[in-house]
């Protein structure tokens, strides 16, 4: 390398470490969700939990039919890991997205001829006490989103 | 401007680049080949259908010759997986190690970002992603590679001291990637304590989490740990000193004693506990240690030794 040459690198180095730096501090104290990936927030178990409340290591969903009958919704049968069920099934419940569960409603209403009108997630019944969980307290539904079939 | 030019530019051992590069390297292979299984995750992906497929910006703009949005097959998906481990293998042995690099850091970073483009988002493979590019742009190449030692055969020599080797572009990556471990600290403490104040140092918030996770992924003994109030609550309080004073770790090097072994031993707990695999965040802290030095320091140490034998003889 010639002088100038280090000197443009010294110079090229600078502005890559600003720029990595700065955008990693941006981001990291102002949240932008994934779509700034690999520069992220890292606000893991950010939320605090209080005494008595519901774990929600898993879910249970449910397909809610016309005449109020209720059809378990299994991850297994959807091929999907914990994570991919999470975000792509229990979440879209909870915040009414249609259009995410639109597969997943088109399936069921051909399977049970049309009669979906919700569907619904609940808890496993199991809640956090200063000695550890608490087992076999009533299950509580925690998302329920209105659907129908096309 | 002189301090700048004398933190990030004075001559540093191009050993602790290398040994930083192995072992970065390393990692992320065993990551892709064996511990994420990646490419069953991207089949798996793959199959999603179209209502799950929520592209990140770096993967549509490494797609832009195929336009905004565009959603690569499986079969394109395995020959980027091949070309990546191919990669990642030259990189090891450090043959052409800088094109080796880039080639590895821009597929790995393609790969990660379609698996994190179906809403399913994890956090422990970004910071991998960093070192591999500032990795790819040093001379982390320089020693301990298949380059070096042909390099050393055309210039006839035989010999060549690893330990002495230093370049002005040998500190800068290393410095980098721990002012980045500093900074993913303090927003991992600032989301705490913004989104919860001191309550999530009340026991109760990892007590939770430790029994819910061992429930999820089938943990006993982070189950065990959630019976425990009082040993979970300083445990807590211990979390938010360490990395709100991370910083200190890397303004004055002495406390590395201190930091590299209790944030080993924290990630070692996360994963044992809570099931999340921050290996590559383990891997990384690698750049903490001063590997020349601490060679050195044995070197010396076992002349020592040899010394003080033959003069028991």
């Amino acid at each position: 390398m010639t002088l100038g040459g280090e000197t443009l690198g010294r110079l090229a180095v600078s502005v890559i470490v600003v720029v990595i730096l700065a955008a990693q501090l941006v981001v990291g104290f102002v949240d932008t969700g994934k779509w700034g990936w690999p520069i992220l927030a890292y606000p893991m178990y950010k939320t605090a939990h209080f005494e008595g409340e519901r774990l929600n290591h898993d879910f249970a969903s449910y397909v809610v039919l016309s005449d109020s009958n209720r059809v378990e919704i299994k991850r297994r049968d959807l091929g999907m890991d914990f994570w991919i069920y999470w975000y792509n099934v229990v979440q879209p419940i909870r915040h009414g997205r249609l259009d995410a569960l639109a597969g997943l409603v088109e399936h069921y209403c051909q399977e049970l001829d049309g009669q979906v009108i919700r569907l619904e997630v609940e808890d496993l019944g199991i809640a956090i006490g200063r000695d550890g969980p608490v087992e076999g307290l009533p299950r509580q539904v925690l998302f329920a989103t209105e659907v129908s079939c096309p | 401007m002189s301090f700048w030019q004398r933190y990030w530019f004075t001559p540093a051992p191009c050993l602790d680049l290398a040994i930083v590069r192995l072992i970065a390297v390393a990692t992320q292979l065993f990551w892709m080949a064996i511990f994420a299984s990646q490419l069953d995750a991207l089949e798996l992906r793959a199959a999603l259908p179209a209502e799950n497929w929520s592209p990140l910006i770096i993967l549509n703009l490494l797609n832009l010759p195929w336009g905004w949005g565009f959603r690569p097959s499986f079969d394109t998906l395995q020959i980027i997986y091949y070309v990546s481990l191919v990669a990642g293998i030259l990189a090891l042995i450090g043959f052409l190690t800088n094109a080796a690099l880039l080639v590895f850091a821009a597929t790995c970073v393609y790969l990660q970002a379609f698996i994190h483009s179906f809403n399913d988002f994890h956090h422990p493979e970004a910071v991998m992603m960093v070192a591999l590019t500032v990795l790819a742009l040093s001379p982390s190449g320089r020693v301990l590679s298949l380059d070096a030692w042909l390099a050393r055969r055309r210039a006839g020599h035989r010999v060549n001291d690893m330990l002495t080797e230093t370049s002005e572009f040998a500190g800068w990556p290393l410095k980098l990637l721990q002012w980045f471990f500093v900074l993913m600290y303090a927003s991992a403490v600032w989301s705490k304590l913004s989104a919860s104040g001191l309550d999530w140092a009340n026991g109760f918030t990892l007590q939770y989490l430790l029994a819910r996770d061992g429930l999820r992924w089938d943990s006993p003994f982070a189950y065990w740990l959630s019976h425990h109030h009082v040993l979970i609550l300083l445990g807590q309080y211990g979390v938010l000193l360490f990395q709100a004073t991370f910083a200190l770790a890397v303004i004055f090097p002495k406390l590395r004693w201190i930091y590299v072994p209790a944030g080993l031993c924290l990630h070692i707990f996360i994963y044992l506990t809570l099931t999340a695999p921050f290996f590559q965040w383990i891997a990384l802290y690698a750049v903490f240690i001063p590997w020349t030095g601490a060679l050195k320091r044995l070197g010396a140490r076992s002349v020592q030794m040899d010394q003080r034998e033959v003069g028991v003889r």
